[in-house]
């Protein structure tokens, strides 16, 4: 009964636990306020007095709930808002249900509600706070679902009681019929149910197979809005509201000089992982199109980027050591050769002069680079750089003249403003123009670096007014709140409005110094986005729009309590982001690849094994092909003797267990084994011919039912029996015709009744 | 029969897929077609939770139904407006595992003895039952109707763990019990009226019991009270005599109920078919409850039911004899075809007053000539209450005495 008991509370705990998780993935006050008087309703409707609301208000609350809902749903009309109403309608409705006089049906209605909420919340919400109560409410909700079978039942059964009186006409008391030890059952039987339920939920949550299905209903469901910090080769804006800092080690990076010895004071690196010069709208860059030419490289020395490139000796090498490999080889500015340690071929883009894998060909685990940080125009001329003037308004421009992605004009005009106050506008011809390039940059950096934008990255709460609006318009002159890709893509906007060749880099800000090991530690939080820009016939320069004190950030260590605990707090976060969140179908394959260990491999050897042994065997004794088959033979007879143990084994147990000689030993023990097994054939027998024994009959009081259900065996059972109350109670040692007898007696006994022995 | 390991044979196994079970699959795959569509890995992961919820409960509840047997224990009779309480021994043969929220029902017989026909579906529910444990749980039928009821098939079924998918197991087990007619309480003076009292005298009966009446002498035996000694004459032998005592001789009465008539002869302008059915089961009640009452005071009494196939039952005075003839009177056929008999067969050496219960209007020619005549149209006049009914919710409440009672019944005064 304690255990009944138990359960309105446990259940009213998991509603709790589901409006906080609706609470905390939207993020709303309305919805903690909801849980509060959530919370009271328990000592409301529970409490000393106990009071519900009557079933009138509580329809008429319905009612206004549900009007509610649809003015909810009038004011957030976009389609991935539908999922918030839809849980804030659960909350609401939950609390007017709680409130009220609950039954077996009120309380399953509840739990749906809770599991809605819960459902409508992983739709909004991927944070860690929330996958805790997640977590929590999975656990919490197996118990109260099992203790749900039984509360219903025991409320229905004492329904059906007070509704059908007994004789006195009064209701009968209802006790639940239990057996020893209930608690104990039902909670080992909870645990092997959550045991099972967490091992095959992670088994399908691995395997269900990704990148299925995913435009069916693409204009309903909103994708998840959370993701974790990290190199990514495009920029999309739009692709997630809050970013979670992840300090999972990506490689760590040593300066060599000329003698290969380590270098460097710590000043901050930028590493080019790949260049975005291409707008696509909605605040998508990707890489412009590029004439990719290919680097082979070999085990022993560098490879040049590009043949007849006269390495100089004064250029710094860069050793990457990589924890999971890569496929994007991150370079400083710019890089003239290569070497892998092994022969493969790569891909380097003399434009964006960034290089890359070429697909399918494996990760790179550690490489070397020769990077020049200040190259000339021939040098840049030897490596393939363009000094074409790429023509963006139809190709990357972003506004242009064309203003596709800000019809208004406000990016050009914000830009020539600045320009205008800083009297650089209108611009030079072109002969000046590269140096005009320059200036221009950095005046359009300094208003990015300026108080009015603020570093942020967590943009959630940034609501667009609709769908056509772009986000870099947006963020310039309305949220003024980004991350590092924001202040990029804004600064590189800015540029494009007045025609500056400017494009986007991601990779990372090497920062973190290790002065011990003379090198830089990479995590994946140091993922950065800056832009470069034209400011000589083949050069670029570097402009970080994004406020420097990010990157003082970045260098310092957690020193105080609170830091650390930020710290650990962030590095839950990431795991849960990178391991959970954003597992795809990347993370399977990687998963797939590293539980293959060979197994067809290794049997193949094994088998291998197995035929160079029995040659080896064969050769050993000199039988020849005959050997072969000796050794086939032998095999066989193992094998069968095996077998033949394994019967015997469970023989000797089923004797054991039927004739209860547990508690004897010795010679009397074996002797009974090996003798009273024609007891055991009998009893087969008699089974098989639908004439069982009850466990708790004696043989001889069965032997008596047998000869009145089937006197033609009746004699043969009595013979059988005596037989074995001779040997079994008696302590009578058989003779060996005596238990031959008795086998021949079980033979006939099969016989007659026409079964197999 | 049960074999060697006590399996019990003529079981069923069967899995359901009931409404709540139908709701979950489609939540399932809605969150399914949700999470693929969106990649969202929250929802791929729910929807694991989910799928392995529905296999969990599969697997759970067959491994937890699989060791589980059931016997009903023989089921005591009925009464109509009663309840028939039916206990069952539910036995878990696993070793490991145990059976939660087991639910137990019967199932419709074949035939026309049905329990299902006399009695309202009922079932057991047993919350817990541990490895290699034996509980018992009762099921209550309110009886609605008389006559037999066979059980057949019965089947236990649990939803447990998560009430998706319901697992049963069917077993046949062939009983059958009675429901004994409906019983009234009827009124203090009837059976005083009935039964003749100290003017003729009472009987000495001619076996020797525990009585207060002296039977006679004998010798001694191993046992007798010191007190049944009879020192007089003992002391006039050389061994001891003991007084024997007579039986108690207690008043004798023998129903007889006139089913002689067939029902659609009892029907006429006033009274239609279904009344005079109720006419007859209300005379079978009549009769049945005047056993009850001179069961209660003590009385012998026989039963004789002309018309129908049920054979006399000799006026004998036990509660197993009671329990005869309230199944004799619970197994009468009203479909049958009557049997038409002038005369009834009751011996006057039978030495027992008689009442007769007629369905309807009363025939003074069945039974002596001193017997009393009732019909089933009085019992409202008869009867104070309903026997197992609750006398605050509403029994038709009677008014009068037995006194004026017998106004009303001027055929029975004449007949007496």
């Amino acid at each position: 009964m304690r255990l009944l008991r138990s359960y309105p509370l446990l259940a009213f705990l998991l509603i709790l636990l589901s409006i906080l998780g609706a609470a905390i993935a939207q993020s709303r006050i309305d919805l903690l306020v909801a849980g509060t008087l959530a919370m009271m309703s328990w000592y409301i409707t529970e409490g000393p007095r106990g009071r519900s609301l009557p079933k009138w208000v509580s329809n008429v609350l319905v009612i206004a709930v549900s009007l509610f809902a649809v003015v909810d749903v009038l004011n957030h009309p976009q389609a991935e808002e539908i999922f918030g109403v839809v849980g804030r309608f659960c909350v609401w409705l939950s609390l007017i249900k709680l409130y009220e006089r609950k039954g077996p049906r009120d309380h399953a209605n509840l739990l749906m509600l809770s599991l809605l909420m819960m459902l409508s919340s992983c739709l909004q919400s991927a944070n860690l706070i929330f996958g805790i109560v997640l977590l929590l409410y999975a656990g919490l909700g197996i118990y109260v679902l099992l203790l749900y079978q039984l509360y219903a039942s025991y409320e229905t059964v004492r329904a059906r009681a007070i509704a059908d009186p007994g004789q006195a006409g009064l209701p009968p008391a209802v006790r639940p019929i239990i057996g020893r030890g209930v608690r104990l059952h039902f909670r080992m039987l909870m645990s092997s149910t959550a045991v099972a339920g967490i091992v095959l939920s992670v088994l399908v949550f691995v395997i269900f197979p990704r990148n299925v299905g995913q435009s069916l209903l693409s204009h309903l469901i909103a994708p998840p809005v959370a993701r974790h910090a990290g190199f990514r080769p495009e920029i999309d804006l739009l692709a997630g509201g809050r970013i979670t800092t992840s300090r999972k080690s990506v490689a760590h990076l040593q300066l060599l000089d000329r003698a290969n010895q380590p270098m460097g004071d710590g000043r901050s690196l930028l590493l080019r992982g790949a260049v975005l010069g291409k707008y696509e709208g909605g605040g998508v860059w990707k890489p412009a199109p590029s004439n990719l030419k290919r680097v082979e490289t070999e085990p022993v020395g560098f490879s040049p980027v590009r043949t007849g490139i006269v390495v100089p000796e004064e250029v710094t090498t860069f050793r990457f050591d990589f924890r999971t490999g890569t496929e994007t080889l991150f370079t400083g500015y710019a890089p003239l050769a290569i070497s892998t340690g092994d022969r493969r071929h790569l891909l380097y883009d003399p434009d964006g002069q960034i290089i890359r894998t070429v697909e399918d060909t494996g990760r790179v685990y550690g490489y070397y680079l020769k990077v020049h940080s200040n190259p000339d125009g021939g040098l840049l001329q030897s490596m393939g750089a363009s000094p074409r003037w790429r023509r963006w308004s139809s190709e990357v421009g972003f506004p242009g003249p064309d203003q596709r992605y800000d019809p208004e004009g406000r990016v050009r005009g914000l830009a020539t403003d600045l320009l205008t106050q800083a009297g650089l506008w209108p611009p030079p011809r072109r002969a000046e123009r590269l140096q005009w390039n320059a200036r221009a940059a950095t005046v359009l950096t300094d208003y990015l670096h300026s108080g009015e934008f603020s570093y942020t990255l967590d943009t959630s709460d940034v609501v667009y007014r609709d769908r056509t609006e772009d986000p870099i318009v947006h963020f310039l002159f309305e949220s003024k709140r980004g991350h590092c890709e924001y202040f990029a893509s804004a600064l590189t906007a800015m540029c494009h409005s007045v025609g500056i060749e400017a494009r986007i880099v991601v990779g990372y800000v090497a920062c973190a110094w290790d002065e011990i090991a003379l090198r830089y530690h990479i995590v994946e939080a140091n993922a950065h986005a800056w832009v470069e820009v034209r400011t000589s016939r083949y050069g670029f320069s570097e402009f970080d729009p994004t406020p420097p004190s990010t990157i003082e950030q970045m260098r310092s260590d957690p020193t105080t309590l609170a830091d650390r605990l930020n710290w650990m707090y962030q590095s839950l976060e990431s795991t849960w982001s990178s391991n959970v969140v954003d597992f795809d179908y990347g993370s399977q394959t990687r998963l797939a690849s590293a539980l293959d260990v060979g197994w067809a491999e290794r049997l193949g050897g094994a088998l291998d094994a197995t035929r160079e042994w029995m040659f080896r065997v064969n050769r050993a004794f000199h039988f020849g092909p005959a050997g072969y088959v000796w050794m086939a033979f032998v095999g066989f007879a193992l094998i069968i003797a095996v077998i033949a143990l394994i019967k015997l084994m469970r023989r000797s147990l089923a004797i054991r267990r039927t004739l209860h000689l547990q508690h004897l030993k010795g010679s009397e023990y074996q002797r009974m084994l090996r003798q009273l097994g024609f007891y055991l054939d009998m009893l087969r027998v008699l089974h098989r011919g639908r004439l069982g024994k009850p466990p708790w009959q004696p043989p001889l009081a069965y032997a008596m039912v047998i000869g009145e259900e089937k006197p033609e065996v009746a004699a043969t059972v009595r013979q059988i029996t005596d037989l074995f109350y001779a040997a079994r109670y008696g302590r009578q040692r058989l003779t060996g015709p005596q238990v031959q007898e008795a086998r021949s007696l079980v033979r006939e006994l099969a016989r007659a009744l026409k079964v197999k022995l | 029969m049960w074999d060697e390991s006590g399996e019990q044979h003529g079981l069923k196994r069967r899995y359901h897929l009931h409404i709540p079970g139908f709701i979950y699959v489609a939540l399932v795959l809605v969150i399914a077609v949700t999470a693929m569509n969106s990649q969202n890995n929250l929802l791929f992961w729910i929807f694991g939770v989910l799928f392995s919820g529905l296999l969990i409960s599969g697997i759970f509840s067959g491994w937890m139904m699989l060791g589980l047997r059931v016997k009903r224990l023989d089921p005591e009779h009925g009464t109509v407006g009663g309840a028939l309480v039916v206990r069952y021994a539910v036995t878990n043969r696993s070793r490991f595992f145990p059976a939660f929220n087991v639910h137990i029902e019967e199932r419709p017989a074949r035939g026309r003895t049905s329990w299902n026909n006399a009695l309202r579906p009922g079932g057991a529910w047993i919350m817990h039952i541990g490895p290699r444990e034996t509980v018992h749980g009762e099921a209550t039928f309110p009886a609605v109707r008389r006559g037999e009821a066979r059980f057949e098939k019965l089947r236990i079924w649990t939803t447990f763990p998560f009430g998706i998918v319901k697992k049963s197991i069917t077993f046949t087990q062939l009983q059958h019990t009675f429901i004994h007619p409906r019983l009234y309480e009827l009124r203090r003076r009837v059976l005083d009226t009935v039964v003749p009292h100290s003017d003729v005298g009472t009987r000495i009966s001619s076996r020797p019991g525990a009585g207060d009446d002296y039977f006679g002498l004998r010798e001694y035996r191993p046992g007798d009270s010191l007190r049944h000694v009879a020192w007089k004459r003992t002391a006039t032998r050389d061994e001891l005599i003991c007084i024997e005592r007579s039986r108690p001789s207690p008043p004798r009465i023998r129903v007889v109920l006139n089913l002689s008539k067939a029902t659609a002869d009892l029907c006429g302008d006033e009274l239609a078919f279904e009344q005079a059915r109720d006419l007859e089961e209300q005379a079978i009640s009549l009769a049945a409850s005047f056993v009850h009452l001179a069961d209660l005071a003590g009385y012998a009494v026989g039963l004789t039911v002309s018309g129908g196939d049920l054979p006399a039952i000799p006026v004998r005075g036990s509660r197993r004899h009671r329990s005869r003839i309230m199944a004799g009177l619970a197994s009468i056929d009203l479909d049958r075809a009557r049997k038409s008999t002038g005369t009834l067969p009751v011996s006057d050496a039978d030495r027992s007053a008689m009442v007769i219960i007629h369905p309807h209007a009363i025939d003074p020619k069945l039974g002596r000539v001193d017997g009393w005549h009732l019909s089933a149209v009085q019992l409202a006049a008869l009867v104070v209450a309903e026997i197992g009914r609750d006398i605050t919710v509403g029994a038709p409440a009677a008014t009068g005495v037995i006194a004026s009672d017998r106004a009303a019944q001027p055929k029975a005064e004449v007949a007496a």
